[in-house]
């Protein structure tokens, strides 16, 4: 029986619809035209911690992942993405190149983080650059991408769509509901998997955000502590934000909107100016590392492949094609596993 | 005292301003008029891009480079108030290629964070080898003018073969994921006759022609495919931009600006006249420097007249 006959009938499904699901699901269904992937999941775009999401390529360091692991995922991702934004489909997948700053109020311990050098043109600002922000008393420049879910979703559903791939809305509760149906299980639950599959290590960290127009915003800026920022994207700008462990709530909160509006203004004063658009809060689902692994998990009697794929907290769009490709790699090594051995 | 200024783009009502400026509570009464043909938003002034940067090297004339950066670090100090977004300036970053090395322009030091550009940075424009990024400002003209304007007294000109016009046309597109400007040299060619991309507050403007000698103001289809198909070629992306307007202006190119004072004779009494003009394709970058000049020049003509305040004592 030859390989190809037997990867046919490989049936494989990814839950979740985010940057996550799709990006992994992407990756599977191109590089392995003989699975049939399913992507299925609750919510869709506009409907997904994505879609809110500024979408600036900004990274942390997690603790426990390998430094050169964490290097490729930025690094792919970085250059899949600025392929885009160099190219014809730049609009309609919503991606665009963005220079700013990233200003600390006090000199950080680390002046060249580990992706400074995939990020394009890092360098330390002047003394001139740094005058425009007087609390603050360092300062990096660079050009980087900004990818905004809105549009790219629905663009990476296209591109799913023409491998192949299909698509169901549908709430999984648990995985059993799936071991009938499919052979390998890729996970992009994001917060999802405190339910999913009983993992107690994650949790949200809210974020509110105000999209304001202010078309005369052409750079982006950043505070070096994360919480304070404003991202110039296609149509809109976004400024935010928060950073609110363990809070699940999704309604706007007007002290968070004061709070957002007056630090923003300090950095930026033209803001005073910028008519709010709307405001949306997202629950980044965050993880002391992201877990992108696989495990074998026995479901209705059967041993079933598992791939884990999510826990990115806010760098899932900064890591998103990065990570799916390490899940393909993952889903291959599994593949590889499950194939029977030669009959003679 | 009356002064009339005439001509009402940017450099008409930036010098009424300045003068205005350094001299109304010194001269009084202190009348200024402008008389022009064209105002705002019809001048040169509002269709140009509005982006401040002036010809890669000054040839010497080292004056122009300091009215230059006399008048980003003016523009610049308005930024951090609110009343920018009134005046139509705001920061924005981008490249200047060549397709060889080239020395270090006149403005390097006037603009923020100069740098030469990395490969990976020129590995995203094929064709060029060479080149620099920076932040610099951009000035709509269609919004400054009017902020000039506003408390100006309006009122409703020497042929100087020196003075010639140097054609331009470019295209205005809708391209809002564009942030960052992109021009391009080629010294074969001269001066913007090779593709620029620059993003401004709402549309994008498209252009790359610098016509010697050409007087039409009308758009040329030629130069409408020209100026689309290299912008593409430059900027993949733009294909899906859609085209909104055309337009020609006649930039007042010069061999070097025209600012100083001019005695004409009309009867016993001379007419005091400052010149302030030939500002080629750099006005709005070079206008404050100039502007500053001509109201020292002014302000010479008010002390030879004894109307300055010691004539009060």
């Amino acid at each position: 029986m030859c390989r190809a006959a037997m990867m046919k009938s490989v049936r494989v499904v990814v839950v979740g619809a985010g940057v996550i699901g799709f990006s992994t699901a992407v990756c599977i269904v191109e590089a392995l035209p003989f699975c049939s992937v399913t992507l299925m999941a609750d919510k869709f775009s506009p409907d997904t911690t994505s879609d809110g999401a500024a979408g600036i390529l900004f990274a942390a360091q997690f603790p426990d992942i390998p430094l050169q692991r964490q290097k490729h995922w930025f690094k792919d991702s970085f250059d899949h993405l600025l392929a885009i934004a160099q190219s014809q489909c730049a609009p309609e997948a919503g991606v665009m190149l963005s220079s700013g700053w990233q200003i600390f109020k006090e000199v950080p311990a680390v002046k060249k983080p580990f992706w400074s050098e995939f990020v394009i043109g890092f360098r330390l600002m002047t003394d001139v650059e740094r005058k425009r922000f007087p609390d603050h008393k360092f300062g990096q420049a660079f050009t980087t991408l900004k990818c905004e879910c809105s549009t790219y979703l629905p663009w990476l559903e296209k591109r799913f769509r023409k491998a192949g791939g299909q698509v169901e809305q549908r709430k999984v509760n648990n995985l059993q509901e799936l071991s009938n149906n499919f052979d390998i299980i890729v996970n992009c639950s994001g917060l999802g998997s405190k339910v999913l599959v009983g993992d107690t290590q994650v949790y949200p960290v809210r974020g509110q955000v105000l999209k304001v127009e202010a078309p005369w915003v052409q750079h982006f800026i950043r505070d070096g502590d994360g919480t304070t920022y404003i991202y110039p994207g296609i149509r809109s700008v976004t400024i935010g934000g928060t950073r609110q462990e363990g809070d699940w709530r999704l309604q706007v909160d007007d002290r968070d909107t004061k709070g957002i509006l007056e630090r923003c203004s300090r950095l930026e004063p033209s803001l005073n100016k910028a008519k709010i658009l709307n405001e949306w809060v997202g629950l980044r689902p965050s993880r002391k590392n992201p877990r992108v692994e696989r495990e074998v998990v026995e479901l209705q009697g059967r041993l079933v492949p598992v791939v884990h794929n999510y826990g990115h907290g806010g760098w899932g769009v900064t890591l998103a094609w990065g990570t799916a490709l390490d899940t393909l790699g993952l889903v291959k090594q599994s593949l590889h596993e499950m194939a029977p051995q030669p009959k003679l | 005292m009356r002064v009339a200024v005439i001509g009402a783009g940017v450099i008409g009502l930036s010098t009424a301003q300045s003068i205005y400026e350094h001299y109304h509570s010194i001269v009084s009464p202190l009348t200024i008029e402008v008389y022009a043909d064209k105002f705002t938003p019809l001048t040169t002034s509002d269709g140009a891009a509005g982006f401040w940067q002036p010809y890669l090297y000054d040839k010497g004339n080292v004056q122009e480079t300091k009215w230059n950066k006399e008048t980003f670090d003016y523009l610049l100090s308005f930024l951090k108030s609110p009343e920018s977004i009134k005046m139509g300036i705001f920061l924005e970053s981008g490249y200047n290629l060549c397709s060889e090395p080239a020395p270090d322009p006149s403005f390097k030091d006037s603009v923020l964070g100069f740098r030469q550009l990395t490969d990976r940075e020129l590995q995203i424009f094929p064709g060029y080898k060479f080149g620099w990024f920076n932040t610099a400002l951009m000035i709509e003209g269609k919004t400054y003018l009017p902020w000039l304007m506003d408390g100006m007294w309006s009122g409703q000109l020497q042929p100087d073969p020196d003075l010639k016009p140097g054609r331009g046309q470019i295209l205005k597109v809708d391209a809002p994921w564009l942030k960052h400007w992109i021009i391009t040299h080629d010294f074969t060619k001269g001066t913007y006759n090779s593709p620029y991309i620059i993003p401004g507050y709402r549309l994008v403007t498209l252009g790359g022609v610098f016509q010697m000698g050409n007087w039409s103001e009308q758009n040329s289809s030629v130069d409408h495919k020209e100026i689309w198909e290299k912008a593409c070629q430059l900027e993949p992306s733009l294909k899906h931009a859609r085209i909104v307007d055309d337009w020609s202006g006649l930039r007042p190119v010069r061999s070097k600006v025209r600012l100083e004072r001019e005695a004409i004779w009309s009867g016993e009494t001379p007419i005091e006249v400052i010149h302030n003009y030939g500002h080629g394709g750099f006005g709005l970058t070079i206008h404050r420097g100039c502007a500053e000049e001509a109201a020292r020049l002014f302000g010479q003509i008010v002390e030879q007249k004894g109307k300055g305040p010691k004539a009060r004592l």
